[in-house]
């Protein structure tokens, strides 16, 4: 497999290859979405992995996309910063293949997604053109956002190369608890109730699966203040248990599970504010999936051994203008109805990819 | 000055006057003055025909009959912007927002909102306080800006710096395109299939559509909110400490500087008690959970005190804290009491080179003969050099801008950008060089021509051109002198 060791020899490696291109981190997640092309030649991202600028005292970084979204963790622990950005298997995933994936985690409740963290990017056009994005520093209105496109484009549009992200300070308190045995209903209620002054919490996570539904909620920040929303929300939820950072890791990272039978994935997107009434429909139609729901972020993520009647799913998300997207498993309808300004996408598509060689077939935009 | 329509555009205004109402269509020398500036001070242009259309079908009326007609589009809100984005610099229709300024709907399980594009921004905080929410994005002009106008630029304000930019408050919008049809780009549900169109559509100056229908984030109040005010007697000691709070990991609301002259200025201006001899003051401000403010409390006072401030005061209360933020809202228009035309720069530099790109511009300054006062948001590391200049004085303008061009090539030179939140517009499009390669331009003109193949939509902005915008009318030589409604 080619594995570039300079951004440039990336381009030129794009620009010499003349079938399908298919750019690769650990591959954790290149189940996601239609099979690459089959006579695609892999670009091993891997060695892209090193961080070109870093001053603490900035709190900005810049990273080659091949670095370990986990190692860059580690890097900035030592200095008492991290990014807010916990997507499914970071440990082991790269930056590239995360943002490329569009995956991220339920701190997005409190810190936003990876887009609002991203400040600048240096990408690989399909005739192996580098292109500039953005910036370093934490505010830039200099040129269009291009590198926000590229985030959840599978690498369609371009080839992630190198990222600038802001950082944050670690938070100096990390505590969690979760709430077990209720409906999902009743757990999405508490978790609104949770929401409200005097709390400020970071994340939510519903966890159903066919055996218990549980609810994880998590604060960060200032001890003081961390153990009084703690405090509180066990006097009035007084079957919390409190649980570790640990155990939010390893939730994340097993969701989709081949030893429990796990086949199929399903992105589900809907505006927070229709999900209550889409639980009866969704837990109708798909009564023995596990599922991870973000309560106040509007995302559902589905694991099953089968795929569930994804036409029904969609067929009640209508009205709410949801969206489901079969990630893993077979389905000829996978992204559901052609995305509004579908032509603007493809136009673009063929601009900066005019021989469509980067990851042909893989997403919606065809 | 001639009360009649020019021939080659009677047909034009006749069409536009059908879709909207004549007395939406103004094209009377002195109905268009008022719109061949922004508050930027260089670069003025008159359009020749205004529309003030009341909604979405009526903009793409406009739009439609306008491109068909070749005539270039430019859309404005409130007219506040710092870098020419709405001043019609090839001439053409300007469509004004004024008349779509509703807060649509308020939905508090979401914390969104849904508003048309010429609401005020501070409008829209006032109508969701009963919500406890509100929205985060607060440039200097929010009392005048307009949210369209805010998306358009994605501007920023103090509390960016905790919150972040106007990028990460809008949610979705109704884009009327230069063909005149309308379409939506939505992500109130997260990460739906296809590419991130609004990622590119906020920031755009305009040049991609025109917005006629916004859904913004709303943010929850704060528990508690305290304002300190730092006093220095040295500039270097005044960025070190805006360096050490950063560093030390407290990410304050906002954390602002004015610095030099500017601060005699803006107390004699609007009393906001700062001392009339400091060289620099820093206003901070915390908020989030009584504990958190406690924390953050002590270290700022801690921090100060290592870098010797002179004295660091705390807002006993909100009178005295809208005070405190008076002095800086208000300091462009302060510093018209120095010289009566201005000049302003927007440029952003890593936080660690504060004190390095702060002592270069009082060099710079004295070199160039121009008065130079820093507001600016130092938290970010994003600079407002004002100069200050009388255009009557010889050689004036080539100095101020030779001065302002060093600085801004310093803030590139030390890793940084050449606007934080202004925009690009007309002014600094030529800099974009300094910072982007021709490949990197190149992208941005295909991407753009996705939108917009043929031009239309606000042209001559953003991105270098070629020879096809040769001919706009700059004003340079006739800099507006500094107006009560300009803010940093």
């Amino acid at each position: 497999m080619a594995k570039p060791q300079t951004i440039a020899e990336l381009a030129n490696m794009v620009r010499d290859t003349t079938g399908p291109i298919v750019p690769r981190g650990a591959g954790l997640h290149q189940g996601i979405g239609n099979p690459a092309h089959a006579d695609s030649t892999a670009i091993d991202m891997r060695a892209l992995n090193v961080v070109s600028d870093y001053i603490p005292s900035d709190l900005t970084i810049t990273v080659g996309a091949g670095m370990v979204l986990g190692e860059l963790q580690e890097q900035l622990a030592v200095h008492r910063q991290w990014l807010p950005w916990d997507a499914p298997q970071h440990r082991h995933a790269t930056i590239g293949g995360l943002l490329a994936s569009g995956l991220s985690g339920p701190l997005r409740h409190g810190a936003g997604a990876p887009r609002d963290w991203l400040l600048g990017m240096h990408f690989v056009t399909g005739d192996g053109r580098i292109i500039k994005s953005g910036g370093k520093v934490v505010k830039n209105v200099a040129g269009y956002d291009m590198h926000k496109l590229h985030i959840g484009a599978l690498g369609t549009l371009g080839i992630i190369a190198e990222v600038s992200f802001k950082l944050a300070p670690l938070p100096e308190a990390d505590e969690s608890i979760t709430i077990t045995g209720m409906s999902i209903e009743h757990a999405h209620k508490i978790a609104y109730v949770l929401r409200k002054p005097p709390f400020n919490p970071s994340a939510f996570l519903i966890e159903a699966t066919p055996h218990h539904i549980r609810l994880w909620v998590r604060w960060q920040g200032a001890a003081a203040a961390v153990t009084r929303q703690v405090n509180i929300a066990r006097a009035r939820q007084p079957i919390a248990k409190a649980t570790t950072t640990g155990s939010w890791d390893h939730l994340l990272n097993t969701p989709f599970n081949k030893s429990h039978g796990h086949a199929v994935q399903l992105r589900i997107g809907c505006a927070p504010q229709s999900l209550e009434s889409f639980y009866p429909a969704l837990q109708e139609i798909a009564p023995n999936a596990t599922m991870h729901i973000m309560p106040t972020v509007g995302i559902i993520r589905l694991y099953a051994p089968q795929m569930p009647d994804v036409a029904a799913l969609r067929a009640a998300l209508l009205p709410f203008g949801g969206y489901v997207v079969v990630e893993i498993g077979e389905d000829p309808a996978r992204w559901g109805p052609t995305p509004a300004n579908i032509a603007i996408m493809r136009q673009l598509k063929k601009a900066w990819d005019p021989d469509n060689k980067l990851n042909p077939g893989r997403y919606v935009i065809e | 000055m001639p009360n009649q329509l020019a021939p080659e555009y009677a047909q034009l205004v006749h069409d536009l006057a059908a879709a909207i109402g004549t007395r939406y269509v103004l094209w009377r020398p002195e109905e268009l003055m008022m719109y061949e500036y922004d508050g930027s001070a260089l670069d003025m242009a008159r359009p020749d025909i205004v529309v003030v259309p009341a909604t979405t079908a009526e903009v793409a009326a406009c739009v439609r009959i306008a491109a068909t007609a070749g005539m270039p589009i430019v859309a404005r809100g409130g007219g506040t912007g710092l870098s020419g984005g709405s001043v019609p610099a090839a001439g053409g229709v300007v469509i004004s927002t004024g008349r779509m300024s509703k807060v649509l709907h308020v939905d508090e399980v979401s914390r969104t909102a849904r508003v048309q594009p010429g609401l005020i921004n501070t409008d829209l905080s006032e109508f969701t306080a009963p919500w406890n929410l509100h929205f985060a994005p607060d440039p200097s002009s929010q009392k005048a800006s307009t949210i369209g106008g805010n998306a358009a630029e994605n501007s920023g304000g103090p509390h960016c710096l905790k919150y972040g930019i106007t990028t990460s408050h809008v949610l979705a919008v109704t884009l009327v395109l230069a063909d005149g049809s309308i379409t939506t780009i939505d992500n109130t549900a997260p990460d739906a299939p296809g590419y991130d169109l609004l990622g590119v559509i906020v920031g755009s100056e305009g040049t991609l559509g025109i917005v006629t229908e916004l859904t913004v984030r709303l943010m929850p109040n704060p528990e508690g909110v305290k304002t300190f005010l730092a006093i220095f007697d040295d500039l270097d000691s005044a960025s070190d400490t805006v360096s050490a709070i950063i560093a030390q990991g407290v990410i304050p609301a906002a954390l602002e500087m004015l610095e030099g002259q500017g601060i005699a200025l803006v107390e004699q201006s609007v009393h906001a008690g700062y001392p009339l001899d400091a060289q620099a003051v820093l206003l901070i401000e915390i908020d989030g959970m009584h504990e958190e403010i406690a924390a953050q409390t002590a270290q700022i006072e801690h921090i100060c005190a290592h870098f010797e401030a002179r004295e660091l005061r705390v807002a006993q209360d909100e009178e005295q804290r809208k005070k405190l933020w008076s002095g800086r809202k208000g300091a462009l228009a302060a510093c018209a009491r120095l010289a009566p035309h201005y000049h302003i720069q927007d440029g952003v530099v890593p936080r660690s080179k504060l004190t390095e790109i702060l002592r270069l511009t009082r060099e710079v300054a004295k070199r160039q003969r121009v008065h130079i006062v820093n507001i600016f948001h130092a938290g970010d590391g994003n600079l407002h050099p004002l100069l200050l200049f009388d255009i009557r004085e010889e050689g004036i303008i080539e100095r101020a801008v030779a001065a302002s061009e060093e600085i801004l090539m310093a803030c590139v030179k030390a890793g940084g950008t050449i606007s934080g939140e202004h925009g690009i517009g007309i002014e600094k499009r030529d800099y974009m060089k300094w910072l982007f390669s021709e490949d990197d331009l190149w992208a941005m003109r295909q991407m753009r021509a996705c939108f917009d193949s043929r031009g239309v939509m606000n042209p001559c902005k953003l991105i270098p051109t070629g020879a096809s915008c040769g001919d706009i009318k700059s004003a340079r030589a006739g800099a507006k002198a500094l107006a009560a409604g300009a803010w940093i």
